[in-house]
């Protein structure tokens, strides 16, 4: 039986972030230098929907698995959960303390770490190659670090070849790298995956009876003080919403071969075709 | 906080020379340290021969160079080379490590970071100093549609990864040479648990070096279009580019994808071409120096980026633009 550790985490809608920023209605709360997220939804990173769609893959492919999902903090995380049920996971488990309060990705990995240890470890960790709202990329790296196994990261492809043993597919600029990495290892999940699939109404009806496991960090064994250790080396002392006046020049004529001319002169003109 | 500063950069060779990230790292950590002498110093990791880049370094004025060498470092795998890198903080003693986002980087410093129970924070494009002379990190969030500011401690040194925002040009301003100090990276026992089976050859000009960029989105309309996209950057001696979206549809291969999640391109002439500019696109984009849009809907976010912009159907735009440069191109 392979142990899958599927760690997602909860963010604002990034579509409705980014409407509400170009339209200047997206806010600040001074206080946790975050933006606020009053009228924005709130979901699964979608690249750590990819990772758990990855698990499904290797379920459908056969692979004899249990699925966990670790999610840490949240505002509404029994949607991640709930919707982590439905597409197959076996297990949830949501991390909760005060101390975990405005956690950074390192502190975040902490967290994990101690948690994936706390379960009895993985063999495979899958998680999105960054979350949409920080975009830092931390999670994955610094989870295998800790746990002092090895990371693949922008994983398009996961399969198991042999025991102990995963081929990943990873999209590098340059097209494709293909490796073969021990297991237990970290691997982060890249949009090249695909679109995950969605759960049918049967099985979203039937996971809402399930619950994840909440676990705290003395549950987990870790430090507060270790958490908030994070927070203090690097700490987030400005948010600001860069405005953008815009000053484009709109080309219009009587046909598209009129527009195309004007346009071909004024590149021209400023030297750059 | 008021000491002073000291930038330890992680410089990544590719193929063969430095990767151009590592000249934007030089500049950001120059100006932090306000060009004190011996403020910056760099790392190379690598197998034997490395050490050959170091002359590299010092041409941009960077004297000191940590060298670590190791068969194991042959492959650009963070675990070891985050392993050879924290070996060579700790004698240099840095209040900052900057390492430049390529593959290998963005994955190194949070590793490295670990490694050292540092802090980490990625994606900065520009470090500075606050009031009470703290080092300050300013990342694009949200794919940036928000900015932060994060304040940085510098014992142990933070670990910042740095994102390139402009193209990079290796400034020589040394000829002198510098230092070459010898690091034992300490990988005797250790075994590399990830093996490459098959790797994409790099292949043709690059994206990000293209000094002309067209990229198309889903204003397309359909797939066969795209060739459109194609031909006007070939009549313009550029590069074609894409959005996510129609990467994610197969329309264009995904190398061609511009993002945040992409390529981050800087030419001198960017075309959107059907692009809306979700943050994710102007996140890879939005330094270019002159952008053109095309787009039907002329409240597209894209046009706030745009210097020009052309509201006709770019179905019927393209064919008449690409004759009109033809055309252009003949005449010069």
């Amino acid at each position: 039986m392979v142990k899958i550790a599927v760690l997602a985490k909860e963010v604002p809608d990034s579509d409705i972030v980014d409407a509400f920023a170009f339209a200047g209605r997206l806010q600040i709360d001074p206080a946790t230098k975050t933006i606020r997220r009053e009228n924005i939804a709130v979901g699964m990173n979608s690249y750590d929907a990819q990772a758990v769609e990855a698990a499904m893959r290797l379920r459908d492919a056969g692979v004899d698995c249990t699925i966990q999902v670790l999610s840490v903090g949240g505002i509404a995380p029994q949607a991640l959960f709930q919707r982590s049920f439905a597409l197959g996971a076996d297990e949830g488990y949501h991390l909760v303390d005060n101390s975990f309060a405005g956690v950074d990705s390192m502190g975040c990995a902490h967290i994990l770490a101690a948690a994936i240890r706390h379960l009895g470890g993985a063999d495979l960790i899958l998680c999105g190659r960054q979350g949409t709202d920080y975009d830092q990329g931390v999670v994955g790296p610094t989870v295998a670090a800790l746990l002092d196994i090895p990371c693949v990261s922008i994983a398009k492809d996961v399969r198991l070849v042999s025991p102990g043993i995963a081929r990943v597919v990873r999209a590098i600029p340059d097209g494709e790298e293909t490796v073969d990495v021990e297991l237990p290892a970290v691997v982060t999940i890249s949009n090249e995956l695909g679109v995950p699939r969605y759960p049918t109404a049967m099985a979203a009806f039937a996971a809402r009876r399930k619950k994840p496991v909440t676990l705290s960090a003395a549950d987990i064994g870790l430090d507060a003080a270790r958490v908030a250790l994070s927070g203090e080396r690097v700490r987030r002392v400005e948010i600001d919403i860069p405005k953008r006046e815009g000053t484009c020049q709109f080309l219009e004529g009587n046909s598209a071969s009129d527009v195309a001319a004007k346009l071909a002169q004024a590149l021209s003109k400023e030297s750059v075709i | 906080m008021t000491a002073k500063k000291s930038v330890l950069i992680v410089a990544q060779d590719d193929g063969g020379r430095l990767d151009p990230v590592v000249f934007d790292t030089v500049t950001a950590a120059k100006r932090l340290t306000g060009g004190a002498q011996g403020g910056v110093a760099a790392v190379l990791t690598g197998p034997p021969g490395t050490q050959a880049l170091a002359e590299e370094l010092w041409a941009t004025g960077v004297a000191d160079v940590y060298v670590a060498e190791h068969a194991a470092l042959a492959e650009p795998r963070a675990d070891s080379h985050a392993r050879a890198v924290a070996v060579a903080v700790r004698q240099a003693r840095p209040s900052l490590v900057l390492v430049g986002q390529t593959l290998l980087g963005r994955d190194l410093a949070p590793y490295l970071a670990a490694r050292m129970d540092a802090g980490v924070i990625m994606n900065a494009t520009e470090l500075r100093l606050d009031a009470s002379g703290a080092t300050e990190v300013v990342c694009p969030i949200y794919g940036g549609g928000v900015q932060a500011v994060y304040r940085v401690s510098e014992s142990p040194p933070s670990v910042v990864g740095f994102q390139r925002t402009v193209k990079s040009t290796a400034e020589r301003v040394s000829h002198s040479r510098g230092r070459v100090i010898p690091v034992d990276p300490g990988l005797g026992g250790f075994k590399d648990k990830v093996k490459l089976v098959e790797r994409s050859a790099r292949s043709g000009p690059r994206l990000e070096e293209a000094n002309v960029v067209v990229s198309g989105g889903m204003g397309l309309g359909e797939a066969k279009n795209y060739r459109y996209i194609e031909e006007l950057a070939e009549v313009l001696g550029g590069l074609p580019g894409a959005s996510r979206a129609i990467c994610d549809l197969g329309w264009a291969a995904r190398a061609r994808q511009v993002g945040l999640t992409g390529t981050r391109v800087f030419p001198n002439l960017y075309m959107a071409v059907g692009i809306a500019g979700a943050s994710q696109h102007l996140a890879g984009m939005s330094t270019s120096k002159v952008i053109v849009a095309v787009n039907t809907d002329t409240k597209a976010p894209i046009f706030k980026y745009a210097r020009y912009g052309v509201t006709l159907d770019c179905v019927e735009f393209l064919p008449a633009f690409i004759a009109e440069c033809r055309k252009l191109k003949s005449h010069s």
